[in-house]
């Protein structure tokens, strides 16, 4: 009997230590499970913010975050906008800064230097998630706020301007290449910059695990290089052709030029306030001599047209701060614009692989494209627009040769980047509001060129040619979501 | 003659040696079992305890990844960065010739290699630093220097490594702890880092008294953009 019961108790002892050790395993499991999601509940948050400040989305926070399309007051300190995200039952308050609360915003203070609860602050009435698909009974992650702000060297203790001190308030600016600090939110150096925004989201789960993660986001390298097109039609690249129809410069093919104009006039002036820039834009001064770029004969007609004081053939120079309104650094190098077409095919509506050709009996651009909902289309190779009575809108992005019929018009922003060459012989009446850019970027076997090479531009039958549109402009850079600059995880230690 | 027959006089002799001998083999094969489960417990803990160092090494790994690059380059001005370019992080440093013409990964680069890894980051000191993973022996070792110009980073932080994993088996089995995106050339182009870790447990196993050996493998990403 006592034999047994000692037994008995031996086989205890081991199965109870058994059980609490790999009940510990578990738990450094568990641990290890958490605070992976909670990674990854951060991040979701930080992309339902940068996807919320996009003007397109249905749910966009840009009034918050640019009350009246303005940008973010910057003075004296910042504004901030908060998307809360709580469980059911569960109230978020990233303002109370109390030690009982796991969700204080303390990071805020140690970016800005004061509490959040500082007047200086502007903090904005919180805003709610809409990760979770409520009517489908899907919960969203599990990430309990985003805040906006913008960032500026003081917010980021980055010394942006190089002087050493990174210390100052004022709002940065991106211009497609770098960060520049402005002088009380005015860019200073180049006018083709957007305002930086910081976004920060804070997840904690429910066994404890907290992950805060940072991202910069600035509106896209589109939007930073073209924020003002520099012309209607811009022929970025050395060695470049121009050739309109016969009577248009004089060196067409021939077809009917009566109606065929390019302007740099833009349709979308005030009344009585024209204003606009150069009908046909060049980078290299040398093809303007360069009789055979057909630039020179063009400046000379009547057929492209630009506001008084502007020429209608007008250089392009880089930009500088002393040329503000000069080509952004993006779109001087193939690399640049390489980068762009990059940004621009991630963020697309369709991409097509050419060459394709589009018609009323065969489309190939997104089903559901509008005036009201213009789209993003890419075509990495050729494409012919050929017999096609309709009119597209949006960005349509051509990395091979584009061939235009003008039985079809275009509202928006027309790029051929990477073979750069946009040809046109037929006959129509169709006419593209908005801009159009090539550059040729990459060589026949489809290699990236050291320079940029020779663009050209080449519509010899008809149509209505191309309308500078501001509007048109500026809704087709709308289309694309902000980018992001970097990211950063900031480290938590449990409150 | 008379035969005593008393119901209540307990077991006789036999049926005290078939129960002995039954309680002793029952008893010995439970003790047989417990035995062989404690030993059996005691291997699968030292797996275990292997499998969570390797585990916490991976894990530091991918977060040093993914913040590679922080601040890039387009966080600051273009005079900034031509007067402090220790003021930004490239995502990767590598050698020989940093910070000058880049080697080819996979080809001519000693770092980023196949057991050697140096990430630029500021992980929240306010300075960019060197995050070094050097696989020394069977020992990797981990080691942060602040990033300086005209450094090596391979010289700057040698004196800072630490053993940060023990018993690491991928140079005895020549098998790479990282490995890049196929076709990538230039380190400032990786985008993801492959990771697999060989890692042998510290103590034999009790009962095959054989080295027991963990795979653990992930995919570390950089999430901050190309520059």
């Amino acid at each position: 009997m006592v034999i047994a019961i000692f037994t008995l108790m031996l086989i205890s002892v081991v199965a109870t230590a058994m059980i609490l050790m790999a009940g510990s395993e578990t738990a450094v499991k568990g641990n290890y499970k958490s605070a992976m999601q909670a990674f990854y509940d951060a991040k979701a948050g930080l992309e339902e913010g940068r996807g919320r400040l996009w003007a397109n989305n249905p749910n966009s926070i840009a009034n918050c975050v640019f009350p009246g399309g303005a940008m973010m007051p910057t003075s004296p300190a910042t504004r901030v906008c908060y998307i809360v995200n709580p469980s059911s039952g569960e109230i978020v308050n990233p303002l109370d800064l109390s030690a009982a609360n796991p969700y204080a915003d303390t990071e805020f203070q140690q970016e800005w230097g004061i509490p959040v609860t500082d007047a200086n602050a502007d903090v904005q009435p919180f805003i709610n998630s809409t990760s979770a698909v409520v009517g489908a009974g899907i919960a969203g992650p599990l990430f309990k706020w985003v805040r906006i702000t913008p960032r500026s060297e003081l917010s980021s203790k980055i010394d942006v301007s190089g002087n050493g001190q990174p210390d100052d308030p004022n709002p940065l600016f991106y211009d497609g290449t770098q960060q520049l600090v402005s002088s009380a939110g005015t860019p200073v150096s180049n006018a083709a910059q957007v305002q930086v925004l910081t976004v920060t989201a804070l997840a904690v789960t429910p066994y404890g695990s907290r992950r805060m993660v940072q991202y910069t986001v600035a509106p896209s390298a589109f939007a930073a290089a073209l924020s003002t097109f520099p012309s209607a039609l811009t022929l970025d690249g050395n060695g470049v052709s121009f050739t309109g129809p016969s009577g248009g410069n004089g060196n067409g093919g021939g077809g009917n030029s009566s109606t065929f104009q390019i302007s740099g006039n833009d349709l979308n002036a005030p009344p009585g306030s024209p204003s606009g820039i150069p009908a046909i834009g060049y980078t290299n001064s040398d093809d303007y001599s360069n009789s055979d770029s057909g630039l020179s004969a063009a400046a000379a007609s009547s057929n492209y047209l630009s506001p008084a004081g502007v020429s209608n053939v007008g250089l392009i120079p880089p930009s500088t701060p002393q040329i503000p309104s000069g080509l952004p650094l993006t779109l001087q190098t193939p690399s640049g614009l390489d980068a762009m077409v990059q940004a621009i095919t991630l963020n697309a509506d369709k991409v097509v692989t050419g060459p394709v050709t589009q018609s009323d009996s065969n489309n190939i651009f997104p089903t559901g494209m509008s005036i009201e909902t213009p789209m993003i289309t890419v075509v990495n190779g050729d494409l012919t627009i050929n017999a096609w009575h309709n009119s597209g809108y949006g960005l349509l992005l051509v990395t091979g040769q584009l061939k235009y019929d003008p039985d079809a018009s275009w509202n928006g922003v027309i790029l051929v980047i990477g073979k750069g060459v946009f040809v046109s012989n037929q006959n129509g009446t169709g006419q593209i509001n908005g801009a159009v850019f090539v550059a040729n970027t990459r060589d026949a076997a489809g290699n990236l060129l050291t320079n940029l090479g020779a663009a050209s531009f080449t519509q010899t039958g008809g149509g209505h040619g191309i309308r500078y549109s501001s509007h048109w402009a500026k809704a087709t850079q709308a289309l694309l979501p902000y980018q992001v600059l970097s990211f950063r995880e900031i480290a938590q230690t449990t409150p | 003659m008379n035969r005593r027959h008393d119901s209540a006089g307990g077991f006789s002799l036999v049926e005290l040696l078939v129960g002995t001998v039954l309680f002793t083999i029952i008893t010995g094969a439970v003790f047989s079992l417990l035995v062989s489960a404690q030993l059996r417990y005691q291997g699968e803990s030292n797996v275990t305890e292997t499998f969570q160092q390797a585990n916490v090494a991976i894990d530091q790994i991918t977060r040093d990844v993914h913040s590679a690059g922080y601040p890039p380059k387009n966080s600051l001005s273009v005079e900034a960065v031509n007067m402090h370019p220790d003021t930004y992080a490239l995502p990767f440093a590598w050698a020989p010739n940093y910070p000058f013409t880049p080697c080819s990964v996979g080809g001519s680069c000693a770092v980023p290699g196949p057991y050697d890894l140096i990430v630029e980051a500021d992980v929240g000191s306010g300075k960019i630093q060197w995050i070094r993973y050097s696989l020394q022996g069977r020992t990797l070792m981990r080691g942060m220097a602040p990033k300086e110009k005209f450094t090596d980073p391979v010289d700057a932080t040698t004196g800072s490594l630490v053993p940060y994993l023990e018993n690491v088996m991928n140079g005895d089995k020549s098998k790479a702890i990282f490995s890049y995106d196929p076709g990538v050339v230039l380190p400032s182009d990786i985008r993801q880092v492959n990771i697999c870790l060989m890692v042998e447990a510290p103590r034999p196993d009790p009962q095959t008294g054989q080295y027991r050996m963990i795979t653990l493998t992930g995919q570390a990403v950089r999430f901050n953009p190309n520059q």
